[in-house]
């Protein structure tokens, strides 16, 4: 018997069937729907570190000089930043079935995700979408989401959080979120900064503890308030 | 089964994408074309493998069993021959793991998947003609790793281009171009001992 004849016998005696298209229409739409909703995720989570990084102030450390770098790093939620590169490694494995995906090597996919990622979240504002969450999240009580968003709770060094107080020619006072005040003194360079700067202020303050609730600062940078 | 002698004249003058189309609106008699027309292709790719024999037969019966139940997942406006053959990568790698109960070596951290090349010119043949590759090939084929072996078998052996095995492994086409090259430094270095 031919190999043909066997492999035709074995699939008619068996009663094999084709699967329907509608089988592969579905599997790549969940494939599809599933890289969908990843590559939202992926966009809440990135959009979240940039609000994280706007209210906790580490954003603006960079403009202050390499020494502020160090703060920066410091102020970047790492965990978050692992899940999102995680996240996109998952959405690389979904659709790395499809010739467009694997005839590209995973660098050049990761460098199309990151501009196109970074393009949503130029045209979403990071602050609206999550400033709004916490808005409603306080409004309605979600303990959990307010959580999340307390970025006052975890202070970093070199950067100082707070609401100004008093205003004066060379320096200001600010109230941290635990009722605690510091005078702020302006570094020359940096003395400008005042005129920008009116009482009631949310601002985060870049500098050194130079004595007891006295700040030396290299720069200020004003806030929106969420909490 | 006399209208399948009837119509097989006809279909066996058409190409494989048009047979496929047969097969994929339930005329399985059409199958038989494709089965006779890349049985002896299977069969010579799955002792590339080292599956010989009952294993290697039962091995190309399953391959095209496989086909034969997604056929209509194939793409009509490519070519069948990278398909059946992307089926036939599947069954050896799986069964090679089962056999070694080892990872295979193209995993998803594999570094030339990862990073881009620069070195992927289809006419990089490194001063070898393919008859010197194919002899090197059948002395030293089981001293390679699956990882070079594979693309290039199916390109000495099998005919494809870089695309085409690219589509088969699910690597990017500059890889292939890596990987036959190494591939070639590979045996050159073994062959000279």
């Amino acid at each position: 018997m031919k190999d043909s004849d066997k492999v035709i016998n074995l699939i008619k005696n068996a009663g094999t069937k084709m699967r329907p298209r509608r089988y592969f229409v579905a599997r790549a739409m969940f494939v599809i729907l599933g890289a969908v909703l990843l590559f939202c995720l992926i966009l809440f989570f990135v959009t979240f570190i940039i609000f994280a990084l706007q209210e906790n102030g580490g954003l603006f450390a960079t403009n202050f000089g390499p020494v502020e770098w160090g703060v920066f790093l410091e102020s970047l939620p790492w965990s978050l930043l692992l899940l999102s590169l995680a996240l996109i490694l998952i959405m690389w494995i979904l659709l790395r079935r499809y010739a467009i995906v694997y005839h590209q090597p995973f660098l050049y996919t990761l460098l199309i995700l990151v501009i196109v990622i970074s393009l949503a979240c130029f045209f979403l504002s990071a602050s609206s979408i999550h400033g709004g969450i916490f808005r409603y999240a306080s409004r309605n009580q979600f303990p959990m989401v307010e959580g999340v968003y307390e970025f006052e709770t975890t202070p970093m060094n070199g950067m100082y959080r707070g609401q100004v107080t008093l205003l004066a020619t060379s320096s200001f006072i600010i109230k941290n979120p635990f009722g605690q005040t510091s005078t702020v003194f302006l570094i020359p360079a940096a003395s400008s900064e005042l005129g920008q700067i009116d009482p009631g202020d949310y601002v985060i303050v870049f500098g050194r503890n130079v004595a007891t609730a006295t700040i030396d600062a290299a720069g200020v940078e004003t806030i929106e308030d969420y909490q | 089964m006399q209208a399948a002698t009837i119509i097989m004249p006809e279909l066996s003058e058409q190409n494989d994408e048009e047979v496929a189309i047969q097969v994929q609106k339930g005329d399985i008699e059409s199958f038989r074309i494709l089965v006779e027309r890349y049985e002896p292709k299977m069969t010579r790719y799955a002792k590339r493998f080292f599956f010989d024999g009952d294993e290697g037969k039962d091995l190309v019966q399953e391959i095209f069993i496989k086909a034969y139940v997604n056929i209509k997942s194939f793409d009509v406006s490519r070519r069948f021959s990278p398909w059946i053959y992307r089926i036939a990568h599947n069954e050896f790698v799986n069964n090679i793991k089962k056999r070694q109960k080892e990872r295979n070596n193209v995993s998803v951290f594999d570094f030339d998947v990862l990073f881009p090349h620069l070195v992927a010119k289809e006419t990089a043949d490194d001063g070898f003609n393919k008859a010197e590759v194919k002899g090197m090939l059948d002395h030293s084929l089981s001293k390679l790793s699956e990882k070079y072996k594979e693309p290039l078998v199916l390109y000495y052996f099998e005919d494809m281009d870089y695309r085409e095995i690219a589509d088969i492994l699910h690597i990017p086409i500059s890889t292939v171009g890596v990987r036959l090259q190494r591939g070639r430094a590979m045996l050159k270095k073994i062959v000279k001992g």
